[in-house]
């Protein structure tokens, strides 16, 4: 097992590189200039030179490409060029708000979106199959805004329940911090509710249809006891895969949720990076992302491992 | 002890129910053996699987009585059924590469047998499962009860299922194709510990099986089945030796026999009819060589050939005098 991690931590440092790279040249493959927006409308050629200078932005991309990967290794990442403060820093202070975004919709997802898919595997073709399964494409087909404004709508202006917008740290106050995440949580589960029910569903029936399902039933096991303990864990495979996907996904999802709700994640920092042409955060925010990425896919392989004794990559 | 009347069993198919197993009847006297022959598609699977009711219960209409011991199985409540399950009636079946659950230690899927009917806690059932795995025959049991099904091969993981059914020690054995999925070495070993145990425990056993040769030689009696209907039930030394329904015959003639120089292996022309597709006369008519033209017209009743001997087979009970 200390291999296998070991194993794919290795793997993990080309991924790495070759995401950081990437992000460094679509950075600069978009039009604009960092140094024109910063040095404002009034400024002459003169002084947006300066600044381009002191940015470093003059120098030909393959350097400030170098520049920035050698200054990576370092475990600098750089200044921001708008907030005039180091990118590590900006994206820490913002990190906790995504976290606890995706953290809290990752903990709603899972325990629903399974049991939906089971419910509707065990009862297939069924009205109970037939309504969990188009509460589930209702999911995944309506636009999470559109469902956001709705109900901000609805809980925050109508009722009254739940703060619009913003965001309060978990150590000024738990109930402040789990109101302010609540309607942004659930907006983004939707979906991910929706595709994990379908995939629970899927591979729950495919499980249901094997050998050993009748050999359970043959022994007298009760249909229950069938179900959770023979059928749920052999469908667990496909289920951790998912998770691991929608907890990507929830990270991913929450650029366009932080925007609605006003949440100062690095969600919306990203966005108000790019469009600052803020190369350094912009690079800095990506980076963490794919880094993200990568670890949920190392932690899913290691689950895989305690889920299924088949696998064990010795 | 077993006695099933008039099983028929329909599938629901796109189009509506197929009529798979069409009035089969057979009775099972406690500690016996008996053998149900037949191809692919025969129905002897599904015969097998009526007896516990493990076909899908919302695609699956069955008709007639399974009595065990004067209840009947089909009526019973899923519920009753349950507790019989394992505990009274236990099964093996074909593939014991599908049939024991990946994920679950082997002493899990044993114990677990014991724990629903007998109540034994973890440690009982784990102790007990050893014993058993012993009874099978798996060299170093106690290390093996918590390996998981595949560090096993084929023949061990049978050994395991078979481990798996004795664990209640059931009256009744339905042993569906246990060694098809296996070497023919391991094919004899296994038959070999079925018969042991089936002394030691006393219990019945139906084994079945597309081997005339090897149901003939482990059963005191024989029923074989074609497209869905027994067409002949005899003592199983019968069937082998003198069996009367050509489809039997047939069977028997394509056992290859080693003593004989044959350069072509026998085999019976055309194919088993569609369940949905079934001819309007005698099923085996088609493909019969002493079909007649009455053959083709209305289905044959089983009628008894001579004492404790039946056949599906007008032809055959009004040209041949039974054997002395």
């Amino acid at each position: 097992m200390t291999k296998l991690i070991a194993f794919r931590i290795a793997q993990a440092i080309p991924v790495m590189f070759v995401v950081a790279v990437l992000t460094f040249l679509l950075m600069h493959l978009l039009p604009g200039d960092p140094a024109t927006i910063i040095a404002g409308d009034a400024a002459d050629q003169e002084s947006i030179a300066q600044i381009r200078r002191d940015l470093g932005l003059d120098q030909p991309v393959p350097v400030q490409l170098w520049l920035w990967i050698t200054n990576l290794a370092q475990g600098d990442f750089g200044r921001s060029l708008m907030l005039n403060q180091p990118v590590a820093e900006a994206v820490m202070q913002r990190l906790p708000v995504t976290l606890s975004l995706a953290f809290v919709a990752f903990v709603i997802t899972i325990p629903v979106g399974i049991a939906l898919g089971v419910i509707a595997a065990v009862w297939r073709d069924t009205w109970v199959d037939s309504a969990v399964m188009i509460l589930a494409l209702v999911g995944v087909s309506v636009p999470n805004f559109w469902i956001a404004i709705l109900s901000v709508i609805l809980f925050s202006v109508t009722l009254g329940w739940l703060p619009s917008a913003g965001y309060v740290p978990l150590h000024d106050s738990f109930s402040g911090w789990l109101a302010s995440l609540l309607q942004p949580a659930v907006v983004l589960a939707l979906f991910q509710i929706g595709y994990l029910a379908r995939m629970t569903r899927s591979a729950m029936l495919e499980v249901l249809d094997q050998d050993y399902i009748r050999t359970a039933r043959a022994k007298g096991v009760t249909p229950m006891r069938t179900i959770l303990k023979h059928a749920f864990r052999n469908s667990l495979m496909q289920v951790v895969t998912v998770s691991g996907y929608i907890l990507s996904l929830l990270i991913g999802g929450s650029v366009v949720i932080e925007q609605i709700f006003a949440m100062p994640g690095i969600g919306r920092l990203l966005v108000q990076a790019i469009m600052a042409r803020d190369y350094p955060v912009v690079q800095g925010t990506m980076l963490l992302l794919g880094f993200a990425f990568v670890f949920i896919n190392i932690v899913i392989d290691i689950v895989y491992a305690w889920v299924d004794p088949r696998v064990r990559y010795d | 002890m077993l006695d099933v009347q008039n099983l028929s069993v329909d599938f629901r198919v796109d189009s509506g129910w197929i009529r798979s197993v069409s009035d089969v009847s057979f009775a099972l006297p406690a500690n016996s053996t008996l053998g149900i022959v037949g191809e692919s598609g025969s129905g002897k699977s599904v015969t097998a699987l009526s007896i516990l009711r493990l076909h899908a219960a919302r695609t699956t209409r069955m008709s007639g009585k399974i009595m065990f011991d004067g209840n009947d199985l089909l009526a019973m409540p899923e519920r009753r059924l349950r507790d019989l399950r394992g505990r009274d009636i236990a099964m093996i079946f074909q593939d014991p590469m599908h049939s024991l659950n990946p994920v679950l230690t082997i002493g899990d899927q044993i114990g677990e047998t014991l724990r629903i009917h007998q109540g034994l806690s973890a440690t009982e059932a784990r102790n007990r499962a050893v014993e058993l795995l012993d009874m099978v025959r798996i060299p170093d049991a106690k290390s093996r009860v918590t390996e998981f099904p595949h560090r096993l091969s084929g023949g061990m993981r049978q050994r395991v299922m078979i481990a798996m059914a004795i664990a209640c020690r059931p009256r009744l054995l339905i042993a569906d194709e246990p060694t098809t999925a296996l070497d023919v070495t391991v094919q004899a070993q296994i038959l070999e510990l079925l018969r042991e145990l089936r002394q030691e425990i006393g219990m019945s056993v139906i084994l079945i099986s597309h081997d005339l040769g090897l149901v003939a030689e482990f059963s005191e009696r024989v029923i074989v089945m074609y497209a869905g209907e027994l067409v002949e039930d005899a003592p199983a030394r019968t069937v082998f030796d003198t069996p009367q329904h050509p489809y039997s015959e047939g069977l028997l003639r394509a056992i290859p026999s080693p003593d004989e120089d044959v350069s072509r292996l026998y085999a019976i022309p055309g194919r088993i009819p569609d369940p949905g597709n079934r001819p309007p006369g005698c099923n085996f008519a088609p493909r019969c060589a002493l079909a007649e033209p009455a053959c083709h017209a209305a289905p044959p009743p089983l009628e008894a050939f001579a004492p404790g001997h039946f056949i599906r087979c007008p032809v055959r009970m009004k040209t041949t005098e039974p054997a002395e």
